[in-house]
């Protein structure tokens, strides 16, 4: 508890930290627009990275708006911070199962859709990992039933067949975890840069890397129509670009948050013939009888006549 | 040649001494007595000189006989002895002349004298006078000791050529001498020109076992067996002569002959062809080169001989025109072989042979009325030749004008009672005529005309077979299996036959061999295809076996329509949908109830309330859906027909088809209305159970559908304690008890379904259960099995096991 504490402290400074770097000056008169951006599991190799990337696309995105309105950029690089300062920004750029926990109108997706893997350090098959602790990047509390519904096909129930599954702050961080033997593996986007060296045991399912999901909608309704226009016809390097849209990963992994069908699969009832019903089989009785043979009039044998041979 | 003149030299000998014996038998023994004895002792003397040829002083002898005999006739000329003496002197000296005047008075005086006879009949022969001789010496060889007489006789109806008048002597001297060798040849000669050709090889056998290198008689000898048929050996005979005398174009001509008869013709035309090379105008062998031509099927080749024939054998010769008839009817240009026929005719109008064979062919080229004119002037040309009654017949025949041909085979018959075809005729047409009468439905006159053909030609199978037909028919079995065991061993093979005995079977109550039999007739092709079919129905019917007997009685309504055969068929069809609709074939049960239907009329009224219930039943299996016929039978069953006590368990067991029209149509409800209906439900019997679990099963399903396990659980664990033993009942309890989290009680039911290989769902379910509790091997392995069934969701579950296998590694090697 008290480390939950701190560590949402910290969360906050760094956050706080970030707006007074983001808050340049700027026109009074045009709207400003502040974008949350959350992306534990886009492919960046360093908290520096994803900042740069950030200020970048948010300036990038400003000036394709053409005044119509102005960005500020907040960047959370852990979910304590998301979760704590999300509700305050107009917009999010965020992870799929964390849109898919906070709710809200997702407007665009970032076309970048890498599968979802499972990488490992000294295992070739998630058989190997039987009872083995593996990381993921913490993203939401459905993960490991996402993980399981999609990389593990639904056929493993993730919770009962790894003794743990820790969340640490991206994938960078997990895939770390398993390159320093602290876990023995992480499910990652497949492709990540960080997972290089490792073994990719499974793979499934499409991984919603980058949602753009509305939060203040009084906001951002006035320049909505310039804003998606700006958004989706700005770059957005690792990330590729953005479309309107929640996105059919997006969609997909709102369902694959459930239980897998290894623990939900129904019976099935047989329907074969056995059980059809069937007709009285019952063979009716007659009284009358076959009468005796009456031959009269029936044809009889026509007589032939063969000749001799010609003399 | 020279042998037989050997011959004659020898028989003038013995004529010599036979008169001198007749001279010594003549002498008296009185006073001229003595100089008798003497002249008789001179006759002796000169007898042997002359067989020792020492005519010169046999002269003397015969001189001194001679005048003693002369003396005694000037002292007494009517001395008869004195007479008969010197008529043997005369004789010797061929004074033949002499000896007819010397001998003349005696025989004048003496008419009954057989010796005088004798002798005056030798000198009137010598002397030429043969028409004189030949009676006197016929008297003489009544006498067996004047055997002599017989031998002349025998050589003078030779040389005229009187066979029959000849060969009484020719036998009355083999009698008396039988060792005379030398004389067989003539005789055997005899015998063959007297056409007795057992006698004439008999004979000449005998003659040439003396005298093997006598060609003659080797020649009269093999004619002899050509004649009696005995071809081969006639013809060995013809090869060694052949051999010996390659240039001899008889022998020739005689081989080429035997190897006709043998049917090679092919070597007899070699034959015939180099006899023509020496005899090329020879008209018969021409003929026969072109005959054997035809028979070989050269019809070129015989035409163009036979037309040879015509022009350098004989010209306008219509035997020419019979050849090239006959050819142009092989080759079947029978408007040709009519023309040429005619024309046979038009060069021999008195020919019978040739007026038949116009009218022959008018019948091959399918005129029969033109053929009887034909046949008929035959028939005026020459009555009594059977041959053309038949022609006459077979003309009639084609006309199926059967009464007049009968009167023609007969008179064939009459003719000749070995007419070839008359008794084959006779039957046909007797067979026809009582065919006839039995449509007429005279089945005595029929049986009568039919057994008149039986006894014409045991061997016509038809008749036989009718006639059992008719009699059977006529309730006289003990007839029919009489005639048809009496049929000759070749007839009783007869398809025709086969179908009657097939009756007769049927008849007795053997109703395996009745079948077996009508089955083989059926396939002999048998024409009582009506008589099989009924008995194939009957049979049919006494084994239940009512599909074949309602064809059979389809088959045999067709060809003799009658209302007992219309009763038997929609009987059959009545028991035949009843055994469908009971095995619940519908379509089946539609189709036979319908042609039932369609003779209703002909049923027990019972039956025919019996069938409007099982068409109103079928309904309800056939429809589609089935709502309307539930109702449909549901109101049959409420009509006041249905009411009375005897038709309470039909109306129950109708109860359960609407029960079941309910239950296709998945109306639970409206089906156990229905099956409260039954009064009786042993009537029902399991099937009113079957109908109940059914009722619960579809309810059950629909609640696990629905959702509601804890429903489904109830009523098929009700249904299980009623004693249902069903796997699909264990899986699906099961199957309803799993999706409650009791997958312990499940998984052991399932466990005992997959051992025991079905159904297939609890292979899946099972596997389900197991990959559940993590065991994810034994669900792999599972899955994999169902997904290799066709159950519909085995693609789905493949893809499942596909999953796990890649996560696993299972079934790559090396799993874990």
């Amino acid at each position: 508890m008290i480390q939950k504490v701190r560590r949402l402290l910290a969360a906050w400074t760094l956050g706080a930290a970030f707006i007074a770097t983001l808050a340049g000056p700027s026109a009074a008169r045009a709207e400003e627009l502040t974008v949350g951006v959350f992306l534990p599991q886009a492919s960046f190799a360093t908290n520096a990275e994803r900042s740069a990337w950030a200020e970048r696309f948010a300036a990038d995105l400003a000036a394709a708006a053409k005044g119509a309105f102005t960005i500020r950029a907040q960047v959370f690089a852990r979910r304590e911070d998301a979760v704590a300062f999300a509700g305050r920004v107009d917009l999010l750029v965020t992870d799929g199962l964390f849109a898919l926990e906070r709710g809200g109108e997702a407007i665009a997706h970032a076309t970048v859709g890498p599968q979802v893997g499972l990488y490992a350090a000294d295992a070739k098959r998630v058989g190997e990992l039987a009872g083995k602790v593996v990381a993921c990047a913490e993203c939401g509390p459905s993960e490991a039933l996402f993980y399981g519904n999609t990389v593990l096909g639904g056929e493993l129930a993730p919770a009962g067949f790894f003794s743990e599954i820790k969340s640490l702050k991206d994938s960078s961080a997990a895939l770390a975890a398993v390159k320093s033997r602290q876990v023995a593996a992480a499910f990652a986007p497949v492709g990540h840069p960080a997972a290089a060296g490792l073994e990719l045991v499974a793979q499934g399912g499409e991984y919603p890397v980058a949602i753009v999901v509305v939060v203040q909608k009084a906001r951002l309704d006035p320049v909505r129509a310039a804003f998606l226009q700006a958004l989706v016809g700005t770059p957005a390097g690792p990330l590729g670009s953005f479309v309107e849209g929640a996105g059919d990963a997006y969609a997909r992994a709102r369902g694959a948050r459930g239980q897998p069908r290894v623990l939900t699969a129904p019976a099935f009832v047989t329907g074969g013939a056995e059980m059809k019903p069937v007709a009285p089989p019952i063979r009716l009785t007659t009284r009358g009888k076959v009468g005796p043979a009456q031959l009269g009039g029936t044809p009889l044998a026509r007589p032939t006549l063969t000749e001799p041979g010609e003399p | 040649m020279s042998g037989r003149r050997h011959a004659f030299a020898q028989r003038a000998r013995v004529f010599a001494v036979a008169l001198v014996a007749l001279s010594l038998l003549a002498a008296a023994p009185t006073d001229p007595t003595r100089r008798l004895k003497d002249a008789d002792d001179a006759m002796d003397s000169a007898r042997a000189l002359i067989a020792r040829g020492e005519t010169t002083t046999a002269k003397k002898r015969l001189d001194e006989a001679g005048k003693i005999y002369r003396d005694v006739l000037r002292q007494s000329p009517e001395q008869r002895e004195a007479a008969l003496g010197l008529s043997g002197v005369l004789f010797l000296e061929k004074r033949f002349d002499d000896g007819v005047a010397l001998l003349r008075p005696f025989h004048d005086r003496l008419p009954d004298d057989v010796d005088v006879t004798h002798q005056l009949g030798l000198h009137l022969y010598r002397s030429g006078e043969q028409q004189n001789a030949v009676p006197l010496l016929e008297v003489a060889a009544k006498d067996p000791q004047r055997f002599d007489a017989s031998w002349l006789l025998v050589q003078h109806y030779y040389r005229v050529a009187d066979w029959e008048a000849g060969l009484v002597h020719a036998e009355r001297y083999l009698t008396a001498r039988p060792d005379d060798t030398e004389a067989l040849a003539l005789i055997g000669t005899y015998y063959l020109k007297a056409e007795q050709y057992d006698r004439a090889v008999a004979t000449l056998d005998r003659y040439l076992a003396a005298y093997p290198d006598n060609v003659p008689a080797r020649v009269n000898r093999a004619n002899a067996l050509f004649r009696k048929g005995q071809i081969d050996r006639a013809g060995e005979e013809y090869e060694r002569l052949l051999r010996e005398q390659p240039d001899r174009s008889r022998f020739l001509y005689n081989l080429a002959s035997v190897r006709m008869k043998q049917s090679r013709c092919d070597e007899a035309l070699g034959l015939l062809d180099r006899f023509l090379v020496s005899e090329p105008k020879n008209g018969p062998a021409l003929y026969f080169r072109a005959d054997c031509l035809l028979k070989l099927g050269r019809f070129d080749d015989a035409q163009a001989a036979f037309e040879r024939a015509g022009t350098d054998g004989e010209s306008k010769n219509p035997w020419v025109w019979y050849g090239l008839s006959r050819v142009a009817l092989k080759r079947g240009q029978r408007d040709l072989a009519v023309t040429n026929a005619k024309k046979a005719v038009d060069l021999a109008s008195g020919e019978a042979e040739l007026a038949a064979w116009l009218g022959t062919v008018y019948r091959k080229a399918g005129r029969p009325a033109e053929a009887v004119g034909w046949h008929d002037r035959a028939i005026g040309l020459d009555p009594g030749a059977a041959a053309y009654q038949v022609e006459k017949g077979y003309d009639l025949w084609a006309l199926e004008r059967a009464d007049e041909a009968l009167g023609a085979f007969t008179k064939a018959l009459e003719l000749d009672a070995a007419a070839i075809g008359a008794s084959q005729g006779i039957a046909a047409a007797k067979t026809a005529l009582g065919n006839a009468a039995w449509k007429a439905g005279e089945s005595d006159k029929a049986a009568s005309l039919l057994s008149e053909a039986m006894r014409a030609d045991p061997n016509t199978a038809v008749a036989r077979a009718n006639f059992a037909v008719v009699k059977a028919a006529s309730g006289k079995v003990d007839e029919a299996r009489a005639a048809l065991d009496q049929a000759p061993a070749e007839a009783k093979k007869h398809p025709d036959i086969g179908a009657a005995s097939a009756l007769v079977a049927l008849l007795d109550g053997r109703f395996d061999e009745a079948r077996t039999l009508a089955t083989a007739a059926r396939a002999g092709n048998t024409q009582l295809v009506g008589v099989v079919a009924q008995v194939e129905g009957q049979v049919a019917a006494k084994k239940g076996d009512w599909d074949l007997a309602a064809k059979a009685f389809d088959e045999a309504l067709q060809l003799a329509p009658s209302a007992a055969l219309e009763q038997a068929r929609a009987q059959s069809y009545l028991e035949l949908g009843l055994e469908r609709l009971g095995r619940g074939d519908g379509g089946g049960a539609r189709d036979a109830l319908g042609k039932a239907n369609r003779a209703a009329a002909r049923l027990d009224p019972d039956d025919r309330q019996t069938l409007e219930f099982a068409l109103a039943a079928m309904g309800i299996l056939t429809a589609d859906p089935p709502e309307g016929a539930a109702k449909a039978l549901a109101a049959t069953l409420g009509g006041a027909r249905y009411q009375a006590a005897s038709w309470a368990r039909v109306r129950d067991i109708g109860h359960g088809y609407v029960a079941y029209g309910w239950l296709r149509a998945g109306n639970t409800a409206e089906a156990r209305k229905a099956l409260d209906k039954v009064r009786d439900r042993t009537a029902l019997g399991a099937a009113w159970d079957a109908l109940v679990t059914s009722a619960d099963d579809v309810e059950a399903r629909r609640a696990f559908a629905g959702g509601d396990f804890a429903g489904a659980e109830r009523i098929w664990s009700a249904v299980a304690q009623r004693g249902a033993k069903d796997p699909a009942l264990d899986n699906n309890l099961a199957a309803a008890r799993f999706m409650l989290g009791r997958a312990a009680e499940a998984e052991p039911v399932w466990k005992v379904l997959v051992d025991s290989g079905a159904p297939a769902e609890a292979l899946y379910n099972l596997g389900n259960a197991l990959g559940r509790k993590g065991d994810h091997k034994g669900a792999w392995e599972l899955f994999k099995r169902y997904g290799q069934t066709t159950a519909p969701q085995a693609e789905r579950i493949r893809e499942r096991a596909d999953v796990k296998a890649r996560l696993f590694g299972f079934g790559q090697g090396g799993t874990p």
